[in-house]
């Protein structure tokens, strides 16, 4: 995505009611974008159709389908492999990093993450994909 | 051109006791661009003496301050004749029927059930002073609710806020698109601190359970899955030092999944953290 990303619309992943309450209020708030949230990673395809999220906010520990499985299930269909995905993990090791990127994520935020600078971290890192 | 016109707070004292510290910056900063003049506390004892020195036109009281419960103080101030109309804001109290009833029977105190966002509580402060009509749009606010009542006793011409509900929407109080943010991420947090307790008990439940069964793999799994998310969540709304205690209690259950005869030697380090824990989440809530 090219330098000045324009985001409408993100999608959040994650199992944590909380960390969707908060992501989505952060973003909401502190972006203006419209998010949808996702409590598992279960029809994640089908819902990325649907919703046409800019951006992907995916959590890798999920109970079912983890992180990994559903960004390869993202990249693997063609109607969904161009969404970018960001990794919002509490993982920190740097190899992991590598990884997910080799994956097709196009980077990782940390959990904990700042809920007012949530999606500034978003953004630099699609300007920087 | 006339001058505008004053904000019709414009140069009222009021004194907001509140120990959360990022939530009363919020607070003050949204009450000061209404024209109040404001001055802060942190316990009941800053509250008696600032009434003292101060002499406000009201008080914005948390329900629990570092120094203890803020009910019997207000019994104390009204039974020393102080009449000061008291905004009373409790995250927990006022679902307490009888910490509920004891409020209810003192003159000139409107409650407010936390969490709440800025504009609410102005809105409501300035309906307990009688300052303007209740504004209200038709835009819906889930998660805010108020238990208003009109107060009695010499306060009795003090307007109680208005009940606000999901159908009747938010107090139409302008304010910076930031504030409003602020405010949103600190009526979550605070709500999540209410239910941090619990969540590090969960933790506890499951690790002491897999460290009592430590070639249990699912089990410890399952543990480090809890203790993980605790770690992220408790961390993302700010409670940094739960999310650390979280964190240590996930690399100790991974030094067990991968070797389980430590999980002996380990037991007594998995107690201490998930004390401290513990203790922090309960000061937090």
């Amino acid at each position: 995505m090219p330098p000045g990303v324009d985001i409408k619309c993100a999608l959040l992943v994650d199992d944590e009611p909380e960390i969707l309450r908060l992501g989505k209020v952060s973003m909401e708030a502190f972006k203006g974008w419209r998010v949808a949230v996702s409590a598992g990673a279960a029809g994640l395809v089908e819902r990325v159709v649907s919703e046409r999220p800019d951006v992907i906010l995916l959590d890798l520990m999920m109970p079912g389908i983890d992180g990994l499985t559903a960004l390869a299930q993202l990249r693997e269909d063609e109607r969904t492999c161009g969404v970018p995905v960001v990794i919002v993990s509490a993982g920190d090791r740097p190899e992991e990093a590598v990884r997910y990127r080799q994956l097709g994520a196009v980077g990782i935020i940390a959990k904990p993450f700042n809920p007012r600078t949530l999606g500034d971290q978003v953004v630099a890192l699609l300007e920087a994909a | 051109m006339s001058p505008p016109a004053e904000p019709a707070a414009a140069g009222l004292r009021v004194v907001m006791v509140e120990d959360d510290d990022f939530f009363r910056r919020l607070i003050v900063e949204a009450l000061k661009a209404r024209g109040f003049e404001v001055t802060e506390g942190r316990t009941t004892a800053d509250a008696q003496r600032l009434l003292a020195e101060v002499r406000p036109a009201a008080l914005v009281l948390d329900g629990l301050l570092p120094d203890g419960n803020s009910i019997p103080f207000l019994q104390r101030l009204r039974a020393q004749g102080d009449q000061t109309p008291v905004l009373f804001t409790s995250a927990f109290y006022l679902r307490d029927r009888q910490a509920a009833a004891q409020l209810r029977s003192l003159p000139a105190v409107v409650t407010l059930q936390k969490p709440v966002q800025a504009p609410q509580l102005v809105q409501a402060l300035e309906n307990l002073l009688g300052l303007g009509e209740p504004k209200v749009t038709p835009r819906s606010l889930p998660r805010i609710s108020t238990d208003a009542r009109t107060p009695t006793g010499p306060h009795a011409a003090v307007r109680a806020p208005p009940r606000v509900t999901p159908s009747q929407g938010t107090p139409a109080v302008a304010r910076p698109p930031a504030a409003d943010a602020e405010a949103r991420v600190a009526a979550l947090t605070q709500e999540f601190g209410g239910v941090l307790g619990s969540k590090v008990a969960d933790l506890r439940a499951a690790a002491t359970a897999a460290l009592g069964a430590p070639q249990d793999a699912k089990r410890m799994e399952a543990a480090i899955r809890v203790a993980h998310s605790l770690r992220g969540t408790a961390g993302s709304f700010g409670y940094q030092g739960v999310s650390a205690r979280a964190g240590e209690v996930e690399e100790l259950l991974r030094d067990v999944l991968d070797n389980p005869s430590l999980a002996g030697s380990l037991r007594s380090s998995l107690e201490k953290i998930l004390a401290e824990a513990g203790q922090l989440a309960a000061r937090k809530a």
